[in-house]
């Protein structure tokens, strides 16, 4: 594992990042949940999965990490108790752990709803070499599932040339970027700060493009 | 563009049929402006029905379609995930 330095100003930040992402990727899959139940489509299906379960993981590093720096913030650097650096130091693994594994099955749901059908068998035999590749390279294996959908978004926006399609191909990039970024943590505190930007932009972007639905529906 | 068109598009395209038609179609203008023959007509008129998006109504011995609020709603629900998947790239 690499090492991450986080400035320390930014200590509970990015928790609030993480959750504030989390709940704009609910909405999209709300949306995403309304699109599956009009076309009862597998591929609709997937990528309302992907969603939740990108969602549920922010969330989960978002709660963990809030309570690691909470006990941080009330019991100082890990010198205190012994069961309580234990407690915090549990709960932060589960976290990240969860969060490994569950944004992994949710970019590889979001990447299979882009294939065409005919090609959806083949993923699964793509995916088993990426999975045992293991989680050091977490963030690498995000950026190459994410790859697909953000490969997929600008040949979108290319044809259609629409501020809502910028806004996700936006999105989906700068989501992309937070993983490239976080893989490069080791070298300055600074990226660490830029990469979890980088995250609650695209689901800002992400918000924008919902707002703009939302409003230009009638 | 996909060659066939979709249930869930063939039903928008009946109810923005009859909403042309200033809310209220014969069965004949739907078969026409809708292009399907007259089973697949039939069917997706009752499924319509059945959803309760349209209306069956009789007028001067003749049967009229007209587009319930329900099916107002719909399309109103269709044009936002409509624009929602558009702008994924993920067709409906």
């Amino acid at each position: 594992m690499v090492d991450v330095l986080i400035p320390y100003r930014f200590y509970g930040v990015d928790s609030v990042f993480y959750i504030l992402s989390s709940i704009i990727g609910f909405l999209v899959s709300y949306y995403a949940y309304k699109l599956y139940g009009m076309t009862g489509r597998k591929s609709h299906l997937y990528f309302y999965l992907g969603f939740v379960l990108l969602s549920m993981s922010l969330m989960t590093i978002g709660l963990a990490s809030t309570y690691g720096y909470v006990n941080f913030f009330e019991h100082g650097q890990p010198s205190g108790q012994q069961s309580i650096i234990d407690t915090v130091a549990f709960v932060d693994d589960f976290g990240y752990w969860i969060y490994y594994i569950i944004s992994l099955a949710a970019y590889g749901l979001i990447a299979l709803s882009y294939l065409p059908d005919k090609k959806k068998t083949m993923f699964t035999p793509i995916m088993i070499p990426l999975w045992y590749t293991g989680f050091p390279y977490f963030n690498i294996l995000s950026f190459f599932l994410l790859s697909y959908a953000i490969f997929n978004a600008i040949l979108n926006f290319t044809s259609k040339k629409n501020l809502n399609s910028l806004l996700v191909m936006a999105a989906f990039s700068l989501i992309g970027l937070y993983h490239l970024l976080l893989f490069f943590t080791s070298f300055s505190k600074i990226i660490y700060v830029a990469a979890h930007l980088s995250l609650l932009l695209g689901f800002l972007s992400l918000l924008a493009m919902l707002m703009r639905v939302s409003r230009k529906g009638g | 563009m996909n060659p066939r068109r979709s249930k869930i598009h063939i039903y928008v395209d009946i109810l923005k049929l009859i909403n042309r038609k200033n809310g209220r179609a014969k069965p004949t203008h739907i078969l026409y402006g809708a292009n399907l023959s007259h089973i697949r007509l039939k069917k997706y008129l009752a499924q319509l029905l059945e959803n309760g998006f349209i209306q069956r109504i009789s007028e001067d011995g003749h049967t009229y379609y007209i587009v319930t609020q329900k099916g107002y709603e719909f399309l109103h629900e269709f044009k936002k995930i409509e624009q929602f998947s558009e702008a994924f790239g993920i067709f409906v």
